[in-house]
């Protein structure tokens, strides 16, 4: 589970440093992705692993939307307010379009290609959760290669370091922006497929997403895509430990302890810079 | 040949008239200086030249092109670069990966790339000391002996500073102003902006006045040298 937050919560990070806004629907995209790959399973018998790249796709298209029909806008507006509360509307409609589409019942892909665990000595391990595991971590890797090895992904960090001076280098920031989103929409895309495996699917799954993923980006360290990965890992193991020794419905209490613990005495987090 | 050419150009951040009516020349090759006190709007001026200030009226010309509607980064296509007030370097990243950015325009062409690094830490040898520390550690005469070579790595056909002595330790200040002379010698046309009116002049062919948003003088560097309002108002004497 540690990978797919980190995997989450990378997009997160990344949008948010490139913006310069909070985006409180970053985890209705994870839902968005969830729903694509059920409704592919539902209507085609598609397994969830084949409809990936649809996933994909969906979740960049609506993150383009977003950034094109409402981000860029507010953008433009003094009000921070303003631009955290059109993102946390957006989060709700997102939420609220999918449960009058699909009705707020629990759905679950049934008979999925992986399914079934495999037992490590005395441990259990979900076949589905392994898998779900590495793919967030292949998929992670992917993006922290595009980001910190190509030139493409070079501009991307120039912009979100000092946006005029990407300009002066040439650097077309708009194209960053939507690169940006492309690479949100492939971990978010990503992350919801390989959910869809072994996870309810539910119009507001997205919201835990978007909690654990703010809590993740902050113990990482705002804006540092190398602490989300190592937040992220924390804040699963944290969460499978407790769900074990105290009980799946208290589960969340340890990780958010861990958080308030971790911010007081590292108040950047993490990784995070000066 | 003229390369570079403001036409009455206002630019104002939303009440406030940041440039009223400016407007200047530079022919090709030249080292045209700009002098003005704090809040003139030579930063102004320079960041509505390169395309990321936008003007409420006028045009600008390079090259025998209008750029005033241009995006920024066409205008860096069009060969004009910027070593900006504070120097604007990438913190978080590395002097080389700050240097490799600059280049940005020509990214495909790696080979063109290296022999361009090379060219930039011959010219500042401390650049490639510390090529892979991160550009916040440098001090502000090594940031700016970086802005100076990332700005030298698209090859441009212009270069504008703004104020590259400010926040350089002094004994650094006289050795900047000699590389941009360098520079200028080796046919990139230069446009300085400066407060260190001396110095400025010392080193144009030609040189404006901006006050308050306004061009109120202009002539060769010696020229304004002796006059009367420049020697009481920036000189002190
Ligand atoms: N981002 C901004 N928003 C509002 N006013 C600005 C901004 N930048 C500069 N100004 C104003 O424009 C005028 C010119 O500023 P500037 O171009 O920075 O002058 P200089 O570089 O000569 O010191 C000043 O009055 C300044 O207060
Ligand atoms: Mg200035």
């Amino acid at each position: 589970m540690g990978a797919l937050y980190a995997l989450v919560a990378s997009g997160l990070s990344l949008i948010q440093g490139l913006m310069n806004i909070i985006n409180f629907c970053h985890g209705d995209l994870v839902t968005i992705s969830m729903y694509t790959s059920f409704l592919l399973w539902s209507v085609f018998k598609m397994d969830p692993l084949v409809s990936i790249p649809v996933c994909i796709i969906v979740s960049t298209l609506v993150g383009i939307a977003t950034h094109k029909l409402i981000i860029s806008q507010v953008l433009r507006s003094p009000s921070s307010f303003g631009q955290m509360f059109s993102t946390y509307g957006l989060g709700i409609l997102i939420a609220s379009t999918l449960q009058f589409v699909f009705t707020p019942n629990y759905r679950s892909v049934l008979n999925p290609f992986v399914e079934g665990s495999i037992s490590i000595g005395a441990i259990n391990i979900s076949k589905p959760l392994l898998f779900g595991a590495v793919g967030a971590l292949l998929a992670y890797g992917l993006c922290y290669w595009f980001i910190r090895r190509t030139p493409e992904g070079q501009a991307l960090q120039a912009t979100e370091q000092d946006i005029d001076a990407a300009k002066m280098m040439g650097i077309d920031t708009e194209k960053m922006f939507l690169l940006g989103w492309t690479i949100s929409g492939f971990c978010v895309g990503t992350a919801g497929a390989l959910l869809t495996n072994f996870y309810y699917i539910h119009p507001y799954v997205g919201e835990t997403f978007s909690n654990i993923s703010f809590v993740v980006v902050t113990l990482g360290g705002y804006g540092s895509f190398e602490g989300s990965l190592i937040a992220g890992l924390i804040v699963g193991v944290v969460e499978t430990i407790s769900g074990y020794v105290i009980g799946p419905q208290y589960k969340l209490i340890p990780v958010y302890l861990t958080y308030l613990i971790v911010l007081m005495f590292r108040p950047r987090g993490l990784m995070g810079r000066r | 040949m003229m390369l570079l050419e403001l036409k009455s150009i206002r630019v104002q951040y939303s009440e406030i008239i940041a440039l009223h009516e400016v407007s200047l020349h530079i022919n090709e090759g030249e080292l045209v200086a700009v002098i003005g006190s704090n809040g003139a709007g030579k930063s102004t001026m320079l960041r509505a030249i390169c395309g990321i200030n936008r003007l409420s009226s006028g045009e600008i010309w390079f090259d025998g092109k209008k750029i005033s509607s241009m995006k920024a980064f066409k205008t860096v296509e069009m060969g004009i670069s910027h070593v900006p007030e504070g120097r604007r370097l990438f913190p978080r990243m590395t002097v080389y990966e700050n240097l490799t950015l600059g280049a940005w325009t020509k990214r495909k062409d790696t080979i063109y790339i290296q022999q361009q690094i090379e060219k930039v830490y011959h010219l500042f040898p401390i650049l490639k000391e510390r090529a892979s520390q991160k550009a916040e550690t440098l001090s502000g005469g090594q940031a700016q002996q970086c802005a100076i070579g990332r700005a030298l790595m698209c090859s441009p056909r212009m270069i504008m500073f703004d104020e590259p002595s400010l926040g350089v330790q002094p004994n650094i200040v006289a050795r900047i102003f000699e590389n941009i002379q360098q520079i200028n010698q080796q046919g990139i046309t230069v446009l300085l902006v400066e407060q260190n009116v001396k110095r400025a002049l010392d080193l144009a062919d030609r040189a404006y006045v901006l006050q308050t948003g306004n061009i109120v003088l202009e002539g060769t560097g010696t020229e304004l040298m002796k006059s009367v309002m420049v020697q009481k108002a920036y000189l002190g004497i």
